[in-house]
């Protein structure tokens, strides 16, 4: 199926005026971030124009102004998450340690360093370098991530805080933090269709390359070792199947490859069981 | 200027960020006194209270933290990512906030309109937002509906669609147009 990502000039100015104020949502969102890739270079300059021009905007903006005390209380806070933030082995994979050593030294990075580093991001893939896993920090992002969909998985954040961590880590997979850290994450949030299966999931992608982290709640292991599925119902009602679920544990991260864009904005997501039971789907 | 136009900028902001995602204090104390005034303006506007818009910086400043060496000079100027995080954050934090107001307790206020109608502090309110809230009183009503419910309030543009019966990209455009339309009038205004 055909994308539809074509769009006018004036469309691709008007998505990207909403998105600079936040108020796209994840279908339109992708929808953008992937018009904007294959916009020209002189209009993709005429999109970052008017998105700077719309953040510096204060003219709507209340006057007041902070007080010195939350600068004070606003850096604290962050020095104490970078103090906690202790590395594990498996948070230095792809990671540039190298600038991690050098601050850490206290040593300032060197002009000639910075551009060849500056240069070296340009021409890499920079998503995947930044794949950092901190358990604490999985805790208090499953705790975010789940409790962003309108409280309906406070379930699943509460067995994220109570799991020990390395529970976690082995149940979710290293690459959560990347995601939720992304603001280009798009976030599909699905919902349970009955009391009786008590399925909870939070699909996030990374638009541009179509990479995604499904995280559930309630795909128990089944006696006969079947997967779930992981599928698409566009408009007409044709299903999609996008992927194969092992439902090893109660709580599950697994990733998958998904074409946000491919079905259409009415799609609708759905995980079911071996048996075509559906067990969670997101709402239309 | 565009990152284009300012390479030496783009590559000083990239740098920037690549010592906040390091850690370094220095880095994240320049973050901050680039951006926090800013990033408090919107908290402010956002948020019910002084004292919440205070924790949402604070958020907001360790999500930049978090995010740093995602940051990409050739998708976004550095206050543009800056201000979509922070913005997507208060967006998160009000659709998760119990205080939004049901949208049938917004037909027919156009006046009254804030982010926030909880007893405790609705004076405040109108206050802090009384300049945007008298703009947005002089848009068509589908333009000031519209920006009332996703501005100011979180509503997704589909919630929104759903809750006034319009199509989806009615209401987009009628979101854009009055943000736009906005933005004009408060600069004329200024330049005057």
């Amino acid at each position: 199926m055909t994308s539809p990502t074509a769009m006018t000039r004036d469309e691709l100015l008007e998505f990207a005026a909403l998105d600079s104020y936040g108020l796209l949502d994840e279908y339109e969102a992708a929808l953008y971030s992937r018009a904007f890739h294959q916009a020209t270079p002189s209009l993709q300059k005429d999109v970052l124009e008017l998105q700077a021009q719309i953040a510096t905007d204060e003219t709507l903006l209340p006057k007041e102004t902070p007080g010195e005390e939350l600068r004070t209380r606003v850096l604290r806070a962050v020095n104490l998450a970078i103090e906690q933030d202790t590395p594990t082995p498996l948070a230095s994979i792809g990671r540039d340690v190298a600038a991690r050593n050098n601050a850490s030294g206290g040593q300032a990075v060197h002009a000639d360093d910075s551009a060849g580093s500056f240069a070296r991001f340009l021409s890499a893939n920079f998503f995947w370098r930044a794949a950092t896993f901190l358990l604490a920090g999985v805790v208090i992002a499953m705790a975010y991530v789940l409790t962003d969909a309108a409280g309906q998985h406070n379930r699943l954040t509460m067995a994220a805080i109570q799991s020990d961590v390395e529970q976690v880590e082995q149940l979710v997979g290293p690459t959560l933090r990347s995601y939720l850290a992304d603001p280009a994450t798009q976030r599909v949030v699905f919902t349970s269709e009955n009391p009786d299966t008590a399925t909870w999931a939070t699909l996030m992608v990374l638009e541009g390359e179509r990479k995604a982290l499904l995280i559930a709640e309630g795909l128990s292991p089944r006696d006969d070792d079947r997967p779930y599925t992981l599928q698409v119902r566009d408009r007409e009602g044709r299903v999609h199947q996008v992927a194969s679920i092992d439902g090893r544990s109660q709580l599950l991260g697994t990733r998958v490859e998904v074409d946000l864009l491919a079905y259409g904005a009415d799609a609708r997501w759905e995980i079911t069981s071996p048996d075509g039971v559906i067990m969670t789907g997101t709402m239309i | 200027m565009t990152n284009d136009e300012n390479p030496k900028m783009s590559q000083q902001d990239w740098m920037l960020m690549h010592r906040v995602a390091s850690g370094d204090e220095d880095a994240v104390e320049e973050l901050y006194d680039r951006f926090g005034a800013l990033v408090f303006k919107v908290s402010r506007q956002l948020m019910p209270t002084r004292a919440e818009a205070e924790d949402a910086v604070q958020e907001i400043f360790v999500r930049l933290w978090q995010t740093a060496d995602r940051y990409d000079p050739r998708r976004a100027k550095l206050v543009t990512w800056v201000m979509l995080i922070a913005r997507r954050h208060l967006i998160d934090r009000m659709r998760r906030s119990a205080v939004r107001p049901a949208p049938a307790t917004l037909e027919g206020d156009p006046s009254g309109s804030t982010t926030d109608r909880s007893p405790d502090n609705p004076p405040q309110d109108a206050e802090r937002n009384a300049e945007l809230l008298s703009r947005i009183a002089e848009l068509p009503e589908l333009q000031r509906t519209v920006i009332e419910r996703a501005y100011l309030q979180g509503f997704t543009l589909r919630e929104i669609s759903e809750q006034l019966d319009a199509p989806l990209g009615t209401v987009k455009s009628a979101l854009s147009r009055g943000l736009n339309r906005l933005r004009e009038r408060a600069k004329k205004d200024w330049a005057g």
